[in-house]
């Protein structure tokens, strides 16, 4: 019923989602709003690496560089760069763009299986470079004192600032999946050499994706550099990566919103038990186990879930 | 800079590179035959390395070196099994099964043997130092020259020799048919699979007496492993054998003569290869 609720009636159903959730800001405790705003951010990072796995059926295996690259572009730019506020976070995204261009170009070079293998050979690459260059990024305590917008600085006005840029790209990808440039996207994972005949270039095509992916990741990044109010190795690791592909397989790959409401499980779990082990990456382990075992459609996978995937 | 200090490295280049190349070996066997990739190894092994250490400490070395691979393998063989449901699915499954895998091993490491870094000492009669052209070279890197030579060449026989070896290698060029023809194809992958992880199994151990044991290495071996193979290419043995040596050598002479940016030596030796060749030096180009 969610679903075509969201297919058909998506203006709606984002409408209302919304008021619920300005609503949700001020009825929660300001503990609960933090992670509310967590999970905002959160499940546009698991939307943008959607956008690769469940509409292209690409393997992106290292996403959460991107989260770092917008995080870590924006806290030193700020810090170390004496940038204000909003230039270094146009720079930020800038940087990001080029960054996502270049992995993005180098990347699709191979074979599917080669794509991600190198991308996640990217990701480990920089995970590494950000842990040893300490006297650049700090190493393993990160960077501190990014701060978050002057107006929007308590937890509940940042709260409504994440929402209203989760909103702003959330329609920006809705408008793009309902574009015939998904419907590529759409042909690129169920049949890749129909399309090559077809005449479309398919590498053009994958790479404009993957700018467009690392774009939104970007925006997270930042986001959550923000919430934190300072930037950790801890974005851009393997950890944060599998945990977006977790979020995606949770939710159901193959709807708009399944990933965000795997963020929301996956990121309400790990909070909650955080506190009571201190090992959440077995954990994770696990999931991940039972979930490619015995749940690959997803929550809201619906009936396209055992098409290709 | 003396000479005799860069022959020393070249030599643990080469021990490394030999080491790095069992394990590439086990991944590549198992992808080109199961077209899965196992990105539970860097876990496996440290897992090795890991069992290793307590093997030492109840018996003796050579104990450990037999005995930890095959707990390894066993391991292996379990993961394996989860992975069945998976088989013809999307490779994305496959890839997180394995990972999922490798996060559970690598928090089971540091449940069970905490999170302090271990280390065991080189046996006895191996902390010695040999002499060749009149320089002196450490044995235990000799050691692991001389074992992974053994296993590769082992590798080498068993695969092109033997009955197992037809059977993996006509799986690897038609599984349907070789279904076909009466063979348990199911039992051969599950081989297959223990038999990679066997692989890492003795890297573990072989390198566990010159390394500092901690979980947190199972990343930077993926990583290792991941440049080698896309380097060599992703299906290539032969070129998983030089670009492990091309990869240790390099790291060798890159931690003495740039000892801040030498990790960052394989990723530029990938990167430039992918640029001129993206099927990698010794992989077959896609169609």
């Amino acid at each position: 019923m969610l679903q075509t609720l969201v297919r058909n009636k998506s203006i709606g159903f984002g409408v209302i989602a919304i008021i619920v959730l300005s609503g949700l800001g001020i009825v929660l405790p300001a503990y609960w709003t933090q992670l509310l705003t967590r999970v905002l951010i959160m499940a546009l990072f698991a939307s943008s690496l959607n956008l690769q796995v469940g509409y292209a059926g690409m393997l992106p295996l290292g996403h959460s560089m991107f989260l770092g690259f917008g995080a870590y572009s924006f806290g030193l730019l700020f810090i170390k760069g004496d940038l204000l506020l909003i230039p270094a976070l146009l720079a930020a995204l800038f940087i990001s763009i080029a960054a996502s261009t270049i992995v993005g170009y180098l990347c699709l070079r191979g074979d599917p299986m080669t794509f991600g293998l190198l991308h996640l050979g990217f990701n480990i690459f920089l995970s590494t470079l950000i842990n040893k260059w300490i006297r650049f990024t700090g190493g393993d305590s990160g960077i501190m004192g990014i701060p978050r917008p002057s107006l929007f600085s308590d937890t509940l006005r940042f709260y409504y600032f994440v929402l209203a840029a989760v909103s702003i790209c959330y329609i920006l990808m809705r408008i793009l999946i309902k574009s015939p440039f998904a419907k590529v996207a759409q042909g690129l994972r169920e049949n890749e050499e129909r399309l090559r005949f077809l005449g479309v270039n398919i590498r053009r095509f994958q790479l404009v994706l993957f700018m467009i992916s690392g774009f939104f990741a970007a925006v997270a990044g930042i986001l959550l550099a923000m919430l934190d109010k300072g930037v950790f190795p801890a974005y851009i690791s393997l950890t944060r990566s599998a945990e977006g592909l977790m979020m995606c397989l949770i939710g159901g790959m193959s709807s708009f919103l399944g990933p965000s409401l795997g963020a929301a499980i996956v990121v309400i779990i790990s909070t909650v038990t955080s506190t009571y082990i201190y090992q959440w990456q077995g954990l994770l382990g696990i999931i991940i186990i039972a979930c490619v075992i015995g749940f690959r459609g997803g929550i809201l996978g619906g009936r396209r879930t055992q098409s290709k995937l | 800079m003396q000479l005799v200090d860069i022959l020393r490295q070249v030599l643990m280049g080469i021990s490394s590179g030999m080491v790095t190349f069992l394990m590439a070996a086990g991944i590549s066997l198992v992808m080109s035959g199961m077209n899965i990739i196992n990105f539970g190894q860097g876990a496996f092994f440290i897992l090795g390395a890991f069992l290793c250490f307590s093997i030492v400490n109840v018996l003796n070395f050579w104990w450990a070196l037999i005995l930890a691979p095959l707990i390894v393998a066993g391991l292996g063989g379990l993961t394996e099994f989860l992975l069945r449901p998976l088989y013809g699915k999307s490779i994305l499954y496959q890839l997180l099964l394995t990972m999922g895998v490798a996060f559970v091993i690598m928090d089971g490491i540091r449940t069970f043997w905490g999170k302090t870094i271990k280390t065991i000492m080189v046996p006895d009669f191996l902390s010695s130092t040999v002499e060749f052209l009149g320089l002196d070279f450490p044995s235990y890197y000799i050691f692991i020259i001389i074992i992974s030579g053994f296993v590769a060449l082992g590798l080498w026989f068993m695969f092109e020799r033997t009955k197992l070896g037809m059977l993996f290698r006509a799986i690897i060029s038609d599984r349907a048919m070789v279904g076909n023809l009466g063979i348990n194809v199911a039992l051969i992958f599950s081989l297959m699979f223990m038999f990679g992880v066997w692989l890492s199994g003795v890297a573990g151990a072989l390198m566990a007496p010159i390394i500092g044991i901690d979980s947190q290495l199972a990343i930077q071996v993926l990583f290792t492993l991941m440049t080698v193979l896309i380097i060599g290419g992703l299906k290539s043995m032969r070129g998983a054998f030089f670009a492990a040596l091309i990869v240790g050598v390099a790291n060798a002479l890159g931690s003495m003569l740039l000892p801040w940016f030498y990790t960052l030596i394989p990723a530029v030796l990938m990167i430039t290869v992918l640029l001129i060749k993206p099927e990698g030096l010794f992989g077959k180009p896609e169609d």
